[in-house]
């Protein structure tokens, strides 16, 4: 696939990701205002109802709502519009045929589409930084460069691709199964509880499991790029998890190569 | 050398079955039988450049598994094609730039952009150059008078007009091999007759060879020199159109239209059955089916017998004819 190409498909996803105008702003300020307000709310009440606990897991209210509002604007990045589901649905009700008759590689150009949907995400992002500046502070000991922030760009690149490279395996399932909603679920869940979007990984037990969650890939997705973000990780050692990463990357791409090409010859084309 | 190649080709397709009812859907919970289903058997045919070749059977015949298989999108069970010197299945994309795919009951435009924007990503999957490109795509819409619509969301157009812009999308690249799988279906009459005019032309212009699924028999008629019936995954005929009434239609219906007077001259009922089959016989026509060996005979005593206005010889009509092959069961040479 081109370069040239590429780009046309992420163009064209992003104009099909604002084509409906009215949906585009409800979905973008309801997310917004969910994104923002549920963690202000719930955390400021869980503080309040503790008054001589100043800091959880390490976070004071401020950091805990700033982790939040970061990492539900990260989550849109890394998980994409629907990126894993949208393969199982295609594979099950056979619009992947047009697909395979293009000269084309299927997983790349829906690879350029999935980037192409994140438009929305970017101008939520905007929102939800203006929200905070006008509402909070950053907290002490936060500090937010040029230089972080162009990492956790990269972080956050890296961590869309590794998800998609994750979800690849598991929705390739569904040329035996049909239907793999509750895998996709389920991928989404582990990847979320794992990965630091339900609660940041400095909250979970000291000791054993938080070093087997750094060896683990979730951490790439959520807490990787928070943490990058906020100028709380060493380059060295993002270089490093970027690297471990990376490796299970690798592995995913080995295994979804193996599962799609066994299932490409059970595919029926469906539906004409 | 046939641009398409297809030797001893099969597909069989494996099945769950599971019994109706609740406790059908409980016990398949558990365990499920499957079963295969023989969709194509040993499809053997050659198509060379230019040939419109109509695939023709009932649902589930086998006739777009064929077609499934010669596009690259299913693998076969067993045998080998070859299409412009590639296996399909392989998907090598020097096949697939030469091949486009029309699937009547699929949509492969983008649904919320209009057909003019998904044009020109196919202009990049398909890497046309530019100037090729816009004088491919005015001519295309010209002829099929969609040009208005090109800015105008595909899924805000008519069932026709879409159809008009698939083709335009598949036909974009120019290619060589061109599968059609129902393109007329749904459509209203003048739609279709739109759709075959503009195939028949299209084709005598570029010269592709042509697949096309139909259930329409006229479809068939207007576009395919050429046929192949299939029946339960065989293929039971293929040749000409134009040679499956001699071939199989054993039959002709000599139509007589009378005047008014000479009515006391009539023949009986009976004389008239030693032609053949009385279809009707009444004071204005006389409507006899008769073996084709003896039409020209029969036609004669009809005309020396009555005073007759009008007549007309016909076969017995195309559609009809392969309708009874399509439904046949015999495997006997003699049905098919």
């Amino acid at each position: 696939m081109t370069l040239r190409l590429f780009l046309n498909v992420v163009s064209l996803e992003a104009r099909k990701a604002i084509s409906y105008r009215l949906a585009f702003w409800i979905q973008a300020i309801v997310a917004v205002i969910a994104g923002f307000a549920i963690p202000y709310y719930l955390w400021t009440a869980i503080f309040s109802a503790n008054p001589e606990q100043a800091t959880i897991g390490g976070k004071s209210r401020d950091g805990m709502i700033l982790y939040y509002v970061i990492v539900i604007l990260i989550s849109n990045f890394v998980r994409g519009v629907d990126m894993g589901l949208g393969l199982s649905r295609e594979i099950y009700d056979g619009s992947l045929t047009r697909y395979l008759v293009y000269p084309t590689r299927y997983v790349v150009f829906k690879y350029a589409q999935n980037i192409g949907g994140l438009l929305p995400g970017f101008v939520q992002a905007l929102f939800m930084a203006a929200l905070f500046v006008t509402f909070l502070q950053v907290p002490a000991g936060v500090e937010i460069t040029l230089m972080s922030t162009l990492q956790a760009i990269v972080t956050i690149a890296f961590a869309n691709l590794l998800y998609y490279t994750m979800s690849l395996p598991i929705m390739g399932v569904a040329f035996w199964a049909d239907n793999v909603w509750s895998l996709a679920v389920l991928m989404r869940f582990v990847a979320g509880f794992l990965g630091g979007l339900m609660l940041p990984l400095s909250a979970f037990p000291e000791g054993w499991i938080q070093d087997t969650l750094r060896w683990l890939p979730f951490r790439c997705f959520y807490d990787l790029p928070v943490s990058t973000f906020l100028g709380k990780i060493e380059f060295s050692e993002w270089l490093q998890a970027l690297g471990l990463g990376a490796a299970w990357g690798i592995l995913f791409a080995l295994i979804g190569r193996f599962v799609w090409s066994r299932g490409d010859l059970r595919y029926t084309g469906v539906g004409i | 050398m046939p641009l398409v190649d297809v030797q001893r080709l099969s597909k069989t397709f494996y099945v769950h079955k599971k019994e109706p009812g609740l406790l059908g859907s409980v016990r398949a919970l558990l365990r499920r039988e499957t079963i295969a289903k023989e969709a194509v058997r040993e499809a053997t045919f050659q198509i060379g450049e230019g040939e419109i070749v109509g695939l023709v059977g009932a649902n589930g015949a086998g006739k777009t598994t064929i077609v499934k298989m010669l596009a690259g999108i299913v693998h076969p069970t067993s045998g080998d094609a070859q299409v412009l010197g590639h296996r399909p299945w392989q998907r090598d994309n020097r096949l697939r730039r030469q091949m486009a795919l029309i699937m009547g009951q699929k949509a492969q435009l983008w649904w919320d952009l209009p057909a003019a924007d998904c044009f020109l990503l196919l202009k990049e999957i398909y890497q046309i150059p530019d100037e090729r490109y816009h004088k491919t795509l005015q001519d295309l819409a010209e002829r099929l008078e969609v040009t208005q619509e090109l800015t105008v969301q595909v899924r805000r157009l008519s069932l026709g007009e879409r159809m008009k812009m698939e083709l335009i999308a598949a036909l974009l690249h120019q290619p060589k091999i061109v599968y059609l799988d129902e393109p007329t279906i749904g459509l209203d009459l003048t739609a279709q007759r739109t759709i075959r005019d503009f195939l028949l032309e299209y084709q005598r212009e570029h010269r592709p060879a042509m697949i096309l699924t139909s259930h329409y028999m006229e479809d068939i008629e207007r576009l395919c020199q050429r046929i192949m019936i299939i029946r339960t995954g065989d293929i039971v005929y293929d040749g000409p159109l134009a040679e499956i009434a001699t071939k199989y239609a054993q039959h002709k219906v000599v139509t007589a239209h009378l005047q008014r007077r000479g009515a006391n001259e009539r023949p009986s009922a009976v004389e008239l059955a030693r032609l053949g089959e009385v279809l009707q016989y009444d004071d204005s026509c006389v409507r006899i089916r008769m073996p084709r060996a003896e039409v020209a005979e029969g036609a004669a005593h009809i005309l020396r017998r009555l005073s007759v206005a009008d007549l007309a010889i016909e076969d017995v009509d195309i559609g009809t004819i392969i309708e009874q092959l399509i439904k046949a069961r015999a495997q006997t040479g003699a049905d098919a």
